[in-house]
């Protein structure tokens, strides 16, 4: 008899949600964790007082996580205090100047009406025909499995509505964006959000352009810090019996005749299993953990072809002022063919941009808590690569950083460098250490076409019996909302196969 | 026999023609994407190369 029913290696969002809805189904579950504590990228760490959140920094389209509570017995809200975010977004362009837009859509036009008359009108024909789309795909796009061609076609039928979005799959980002708006100012506030599925504006998907609308149907923060979600799920999992050990990496999945049977530590314990659920980069589960001899073939070259998401530093700044920003979201941002010129001349030729632009997240301005009276804490995302040129992260991180910190205090955070009281950095390479993230990749595999729905690896392998995935690699894809979707579907497709 | 033979002849160069109608179609179809391809703006272009270099995959990677 083995020792568990289900083993769940990592408590990210995608394994530790479907740990508890296991537990739900009254399993024997046993969740491992290589790190010191649950969330992966939605986790929060401590340092002198501060609090700063690993990767994740607000949660939006918060239907799959609802549903997932309510499949637990509870709501969301009542597990996790949601603070709203308004505005939404603080632009922040090179001369100073601001730009922010509200979360009302109606406000958000008028924003926009000031830059460009026009492009005011057409954001409500982008807000309509996005409202429309989550209307009749986040439903099953969150909960239905994606793992073959039937699995499409009952998703379809369900709601046939999807197939009038067909073309977004067929075109860029880029494109869509173009197609509503003509100012290049408008254009640049829309044109970040293509790095949230890990590519450029150039080529990432249509759909994702859905994401500058969905903003507007609400981003939340949670109080006491992004890692309270995976908590929530760690609590009510525990209280079902769910066991999780922590600082407990997993080295090995045992295999035999394409069939798990448990896990085998790092300290070479094994622990015996019916089932496994992998919230790992799926790359590496298949082509490490289980091993390439366990795979037919035409596994081996499709799992060898993924490419993994983009890369990022976050740096962790702790400061002894209020910080003259206007949002708990800001971008520093750019000329649209300058987000595609980073990807292509910079991003991929292992250089560190010389502009500094990414993502400024400031959750004391939401929850004062989480720094020191009168303290204020930044979690600041900035472009770059995996693998440098000539250079190495671990000797470049620091004189990076303290570059990103003086250029913001230039135009978009004033004095900030002067008020720095604690100061961590991320790079890409610790990612791939703290998180086991191949690549440092930040949102798992890459959320282009070819590596979508039945193209992803499968919520239920097809080629190990008793083997599920969650988590950015698998269906849905990367984010918070679309990794706990993933352990949602992987519970269901459990309850449903593994009596 | 005769008649039969003249049929079966008959038959065969229908059928030579239906594939060689097929194959003008294919051509045609093919010069028109090419064609439309070449007028398509850079970004575009590096959008469809950056599917097509993976499209190879996709059978593999419907079975991982």
């Amino acid at each position: 008899m083995a020792d568990y029913d289900v083993i769940v290696i990592g408590a990210g969002n995608g394994g530790i949600s479907c740990a508890a809805l296991l537990a739900k189904q009254g399993r024997k579950v046993l969740v491992l964790e290589q790190s010191e504590r649950v969330g992966g990228c939605c986790s929060t760490f401590e340092k002198d007082g501060y609090h700063f959140d690993v990767g994740a920094s607000i949660v939006e389209v918060i239907y799959p996580i609802e549903l997932a509570f309510k499949m637990l017995g509870t709501e969301f809200q009542k597990e996790v205090e949601l603070i709203p975010c308004d505005p939404i977004y603080s632009y922040i362009f090179r001369d100073g100047s601001r730009v922010n837009y509200p979360l009302s859509l109606e406000g958000t036009a008028e924003v926009i009406g000031k830059l460009n008359e026009a492009d005011g009108k057409q954001w409500y024909k982008l807000a309509d025909y996005f409202a429309e789309m989550m209307k009749q795909t986040i439903e099953a796009f969150f909960t239905s499995p994606a793992n073959n061609m039937v699995d499409m076609i009952k998703m379809v039928a369900k709601n046939p509505g999807i197939l009038k979005f067909l073309p977004l799959f067929a075109t860029s980002y880029q494109d869509v964006i173009k197609k509503y708006f003509k100012d290049e100012v408008v254009q640049q506030t829309m044109s970040f959000q293509s790095f949230y599925c890990g590519l450029p504006p150039e080529l990432a998907p249509g759909f994702i352009a859905l994401i500058p609308y969905s903003e507007h149907e609400g981003i939340y923060y949670p109080r006491g810090g992004m890692i309270q979600i995976p908590q929530a799920f760690r609590r009510i999992g525990e209280s079902l019996g769910m066991e999780l050990r922590l600082n407990t990496k997993v080295e090995k999945v045992l295999v035999r005749n394409r069939k798990v049977e448990g896990v085998r530590l790092a300290d070479g314990t094994e622990i015996t299993s019916d089932l496994v659920v992998s919230n790992v980069n799926a790359k590496k589960l298949y082509l490490e953990y289980i091993g390439e001899e366990h795979l037919p073939w035409i596994n081996r070259i499709g799992m060898k072809s993924y490419e993994v998401s983009m890369s990022c530093m976050m740096m962790y700044v702790g400061c002894d002022y209020r910080p003259p920003l206007e949002a708990h979201h800001s971008l520093t941002i750019g000329p649209l063919q300058m987000m595609n010129d980073f990807w292509y001349n910079e991003y991929k030729n292992g250089q560190i941009p010389e502009d500094v632009y990414g993502l400024i997240c400031w959750p004391t301005e939401s929850d004062p808590a989480l720094a020191p009276e009168g303290h204020h804490v930044l979690n600041i995302m900035g472009m770059g690569p995996y693998k440098l040129q000539g250079k190495t992260w671990d000797d470049e991180k620091m004189r990076v950083a303290e570059r990103f910190i003086n250029e913001l205090s230039k135009f978009a955070i004033p004095d900030l460098k002067d008020h720095v009281t604690v100061l961590e950095v991320s790079t890409p390479l610790d990612f791939e250490r703290r998180l086991l993230s191949p690549g440092g990749a930040i949102y798992g595999l890459q959320m282009d076409i070819p590596a979508q729905a039945v193209f992803r690896p499968a919520s239920r392998s097809k080629c190990i019996k008793g083997l599920y995935l969650t988590g950015a690699s698998t269906h849905p894809g990367g984010g918070v909302p679309s990794t706990i979707a993933s352990g949602l579907i992987a519970s269901t497709l459990i309850d449903k196969y593994e009596k | 026999m005769a008649a039969v033979r003249i049929k079966v002849e008959k038959e065969g160069q229908g059928r030579n023609l239906g594939r060689l109608a097929r194959r003008a179609l294919l051509a045609a179809l093919a010069v028109a994407l090419v064609a439309r391809y070449a007028t398509l703006d850079p970004s575009k272009k590096r959008f469809i190369k950056h599917i097509l270099k993976q499209v190879p995959y996709m059978p593999a990677r419907y079975f991982a």
